[in-house]
This record gives C-alpha cells, sequence and structure tokens, in this order.
C-alpha cells in the first residue's frame, strides 16, 4: 500500500474533494501525530526477535506516525473523506488508509463506498489517533489484525435512539489484499468477501460493542510453504503425496474466518473503564486455528493525568491435526526411506528438511498475558504526553511439546500524541 | 500574633473571594428569539456532545463554541457538558477521525457569539450573562 496506492483507488475520492473545495470552500483537513520513543528492558528481551517492534536498543521509529484527514460536504448529504498515514514502523511511506465516499440516505440510514475502518473493536474506528484514548496504542493482543484493521467496501449504518439508548448497526461487504509486515517477512494476505455485523449500543456513559464476521482468507506464505512440502513428498514416493484434506491443513487459502468480538466500556469523568474479548477461528487452517484475546482496563483521571492499569491475555494455538499430517507424512517418508535402502541420499535430506524441523509457520501458536500501567498527561490543549511500562509472559509454540519457550518481555514507550 | 493571624484571614479571604469573581462568572446558553423548541439540560448536552444534531422540536441545530482555554469555554464545558477541555477534546477527536461529526465552530468572543445566534435561527451558543442582549434569548444559565 505504498503512494502508487493513491493514483489506484484514492484519486477519485481526492479529486471530489478537492473539486469541491473551489465551489463549496468547506473542506475541513484535521491531523493527528504521535511521537513515540521506546525500548526493550535489560534481559528482557526475547533473544533474536522484537517485541512489538522495540528492541534492546532504544527505537524512535515503530509507533511514531503521522495523519491528516480530508474531509468535505459535497451537498445533498454527499460527503467525500480521504485520510493519509505514514507510519514509521512502515518507513513512512505515505498510505492512503481510507477514501470513502458517505451518503446520508435517510435520518437513520446512510451508506459508505470505499476503502474504510472495519469497526471490529470499541477503539477501531480511531484506533490509530492516540489522542483519542490513554494508552500508546490499544491493547494489541486484540487489536492487532495484521495489517486487516482497513477493508475496501460497503458499509450500511442505522443509527437511531431507542429511549434512552442510541443504537448503531452496521453491515459490512468488503475485500481487501494487504501486503503486512510480520518480523522479518513480508506476507500477503487476502481477506475476501467479508461480510460483517457490528453492533453499538450507548447509555449514558456506556457503551456495548458486537461484532460478527466471516470472510475468506487467503495467505501466499502458507501456500507456498505447504505446497513445497507436498511437492517434496509426492517427489519421494507418489504414494505419500498429500490428500486434499491434508494440504488444506498446510495452506490457508480461501479459508473461512470467523471474527467475533464483544466489548463493554465507560467514561464516568474521573473513572474510566473496558473490557473486550475477540476470538478468530480459521476454517482448516495450519495456525491461529483458534485464536482468542481479552483485556480489561481501567482508569482514573485527576487534574490533566490519567493513571490507567491493563490486563491483557493473548493464546493462539498450533493446529494439533496439522501437527499430526506433518508427523505421520514424515514417519511414512522415514521409513519408505529406509526400506528403499537410503540412508544419506537426496530423499533423506528431503525428509530431514520437512520433518528434522516442522517449519516455523506451523508453530507460531503463543500464548501470553501482560500488565500495562499507562500515564497520560494532558499538557496542552491539543497534546498529551504519555508513558507506558508493560510486562508481559510469553510462551511459544505452546502446544508443540518440543521447543516450548518462555519469556518474559518488559517494554517502557514514551512519546506525545497530538490532534490538530 | 492575632494581627498576623487576622491579616492572614482577610488575606485569604481576599483572595479566595477573588478566586471565586473570576471562575463563577454564570454562563447563558442562547438562541435566536425566534426559536421555540423547549431545550432541556440534555438536549444542550447531546448538541454540545454531537451525539444529537437536532433541537427536541426536530430543528437542525448548528452549536457555536468559544475559544479554547477561555473562562467561558472552560466553565461551560464543566458546567454543562460535564467534561474537562482535554476530554471534551479526545472525544471530539473520536468523531472527527471516524467521520461521525464536525465540531461545533469556534468563535472569539462573548458578542461575537451573540451577533451569531441573533442572526441565525438554528444556532445555540453560551455566553457570559453580563454579555447577554435583547437580541438573543436565554434558555438555560449555569
Amino acid at each position: 500500500m505504498k503512494l502508487h496506492t493513491l493514483s489506484k483507488s484514492g484519486l477519485t475520492v481526492l479529486a471530489a474533494a478537492v473539486a469541491s473545495t473551489a465551489s463549496a470552500s468547506d473542506l475541513r483537513i484535521n491531523g493527528f501525530a504521535s511521537f513515540y520513543y521506546g525500548n526493550v528492558l535489560d534481559n528482557k528481551e526475547i533473544p533474536g526477535e522484537l517485541y512489538r517492534g522495540y528492541g534492546e536498543t532504544g527505537n524512535f521509529q515503530y509507533d511514531t506516525q503521522f495523519g491528516l484527514q480530508f474531509a468535505s460536504d459535497l451537498g445533498d448529504g454527499l460527503t467525500a473523506t480521504a485520510q493519509l498515514t505514514a507510519e514509521g514502523r512502515s518507513d513512512y511511506d505515505a498510505e492512503l488508509s481510507w477514501a470513502f465516499l458517505k451518503y446520508q440516505i435517510s435520518d437513520e440510514w446512510s451508506v459508505k463506498m470505499g476503502r474504510q475502518r472495519v469497526p471490529f473493536f470499541l477503539y477501531s474506528d480511531f484506533q490509530k489517533v492516540g489522542y483519542a484514548y490513554s494508552w500508546v496504542t490499544p491493547p494489541p493482543e486484540v487489536y492487532n489484525l495484521g495489517g486487516l484493521e482497513n477493508t475496501d467496501g460497503v458499509m450500511f449504518e442505522h443509527l437511531t435512539d431507542l429511549g434512552d439508548f442510541t443504537s448503531r448497526l452496521n453491515f459490512l461487504f468488503g475485500t481487501t489484499s494487504q501486503t503486512t509486515n510480520f518480523g522479518e517477512t513480508d506476507l500477503d494476505i487476502d481477506n475476501e468477501n467479508q461480510v460483517g455485523l457490528f453492533w453499538d449500543l450507548t447509555y449514558d456513559a456506556l457503551t456495548f460493542h458486537l461484532t460478527y464476521t466471516v470472510s475468506e482468507l487467503t495467505i501466499s506464505a502458507y501456500n507456498d510453504v505447504g505446497n513445497g512440502i507436498g511437492q517434496t513428498l509426492a517427489a519421494i514416493n507418489p504414494a505419500l503425496a498429500l490428500t486434499d484434506d491434508e494440504l488444506d491443513l498446510l495452506t490457508v487459502d480461501e479459508d473461512e474466518v470467523t471474527y467475533l468480538g464483544a466489548g463493554l466500556s465507560g467514561d464516568w469523568g474521573t473513572w474510566v473503564a473496558a473490557a473486550e474479548y475477540a476470538s478468530i477461528m480459521i476454517d482448516d487452517s495450519p495456525t491461529s486455528s483458534d485464536r482468542q484475546a481479552w483485556y480489561v482496563f481501567t482508569g482514573y483521571r485527576w487534574d490533566a493525568y490519567t493513571l490507567g492499569l491493563t490486563y491483557a491475555n493473548y493464546s493462539s494455538l498450533n493446529n494439533d491435526d496439522t501437527i499430526d499430517v506433518l508427523t505421520d507424512k514424515n514417519i511414512e517418508a522415514t521409513m519408505n526411506a529406509a526400506a528403499a535402502g537410503a540412508t544419506n541420499d537426496v530423499s533423506a535430506a528431503g525428509i530431514e528438511q520437512l520433518v528434522g524441523a516442522i517449519p516455523d509457520i506451523y508453530r507460531a501458536g503463543e500464548e501470553s498475558s501482560a500488565v500495562t500501567v499507562s500515564l497520560r498527561y494532558d499538557y496542552h490543549p491539543a497534546a498529551a504526553l504519555k508513558f507506558e511500562y508493560t510486562q508481559d509472559d510469553v510462551t511459544q509454540k505452546p502446544e508443540d511439546g518440543t521447543g516450548e519457550r518462555e519469556f518474559s518481555p518488559a517494554l517502557v514507550r514514551v512519546g506525545v500524541d497530538l490532534m490538530f | 500574633m492575632n494581627i498576623v493571624k487576622s491579616v492572614r484571614v482577610v488575606f485569604s479571604t481576599v483572595l479566595l473571594s477573588l478566586f471565586s469573581v473570576a471562575s463563577i462568572a454564570e454562563i447563558s446558553v442562547i438562541v435566536h428569539p425566534s426559536n421555540e423548541a423547549g431545550i432541556s439540560d440534555a438536549d444542550i448536552k447531546k448538541i454540545y456532545l454531537g451525539k444529537s444534531s437536532k433541537f427536541p422540536n426536530d430543528m437542525q441545530a448548528e452549536p457555536l463554541d468559544q475559544k479554547e482555554g477561555s473562562d467561558v469555554r472552560q466553565q461551560f464545558l464543566g458546567a454543562a457538558v460535564g467534561k474537562s477541555e482535554p476530554q471534551m477534546k479526545s472525544h471530539w477527536s473520536r468523531l472527527i477521525f471516524t467521520g461521525k461529526g464536525v465540531p461545533p465552530k469556534s468563535l472569539d468572543s462573548d458578542a461575537a457569539v451573540i451577533d451569531a445566534v441573533a442572526a441565525d435561527p438554528k444556532a445555540i451558543g453560551f455566553v457570559d450573562s453580563s454579555a447577554v442582549t435583547d437580541a438573543v434569548k436565554v434558555v438555560m444559565t449555569y
């Protein structure tokens, strides 16, 4: 999603927005920015890995970002909105995060067409706008969706007052493809035919949120590895070739994904609190076949300060069936090679490669529980200073049996959020 | 000792009253004289939080804000909306960046708000009560 994307999907909306300035001269420009420094504490790192983008050497880039939003009222209920963001974690490549037209059909119904944020969770709509909440970033256990936060599609909204309650229902049909940076590697992710239902119910200081979406997910990296293994096995002996069902367990190719989410938040002025639960289930998938995350947060405000405490839990298990297929194939291949008298030939090497180590992407399961203390100081009407300390307990590959590893990384982040 | 004590008392009383004078000026919420909507505390709060864009009689409402950091604004937000300036900013940042709302237009002075309200049947604003003129109608005081 580099700048060239601008020309593809955003130009029309931008052009529409700019054109309207000439006539209506009501182009609104709003901006937000975050500048953060963070580092993982000495002896509290995960060896050879970054933790939430940070290592023991301090980093000014990962959570630093800049966003500009252009909105123009085109009259007769039509609004054009474009949001450009540049994030330090993507080398400040400008990205057209949003580009949509909104049409107010009636008092209660509206429709948005184009690239927009998926309202998965309570803070999703404004999750990049640090000024809008007291964390540095909302708990990544729940909020990190690996680039699927936005979608290209159409969303209908129904907004109505039910007595003292305000109800907002959103229906989404969308499709998105993203290149997401996971650690060292870029993953191509396609999330197609996404159908979603989102509901917010607000009563006084309380907001309740519910999410249900289904979509078809394709992750190229799994398909490359899975198909590679299939070819290796077939080359060793056609009898070892993977069945369609087995291949399905090694690949993420139009796999059905179900997202479920529920959240409750309250803001009583002095006290603020939120709790959310999210679950992602992928059918016959090698990883994250059952991913669950939740957090509880409470904050206390006095003067210009907000002190917050968050506990977050995450669990993404390996798929036992995937591990079983690989293990069985490994044994079969080894026996096959032994029967053929192979000891040190090509097939044995192939087996070694295959099963000696089950590829890491099939053992990416992880469990973690983190405590975060955050302090926000509103030292200026348009700027907030934040300090955050996170202590995590991470268990990697928990279902594997072999090579289970435990770490307790601790991260400190300090910086400023602005809006203008 | 007694003199020192009473000087202290007098001094702190003076300070206290100065402080009160500065911070307890009365605020009036004003609309166009033709506005017949029965406007309640809750309506004012909803309109200024962007939760409603209409008066209770279904007429479009155009809320007007005052300069950030001004006494009149801080007092109005505290009393009528129940939020501090940073909380209000944070609240609006959520609406702005989701395309759900546009914050009330900000004007520079009580006089500017009175002029704007007097000229627009849809307008609603707040001013220091001492600045109110016949050109506008007071619907609430805080």
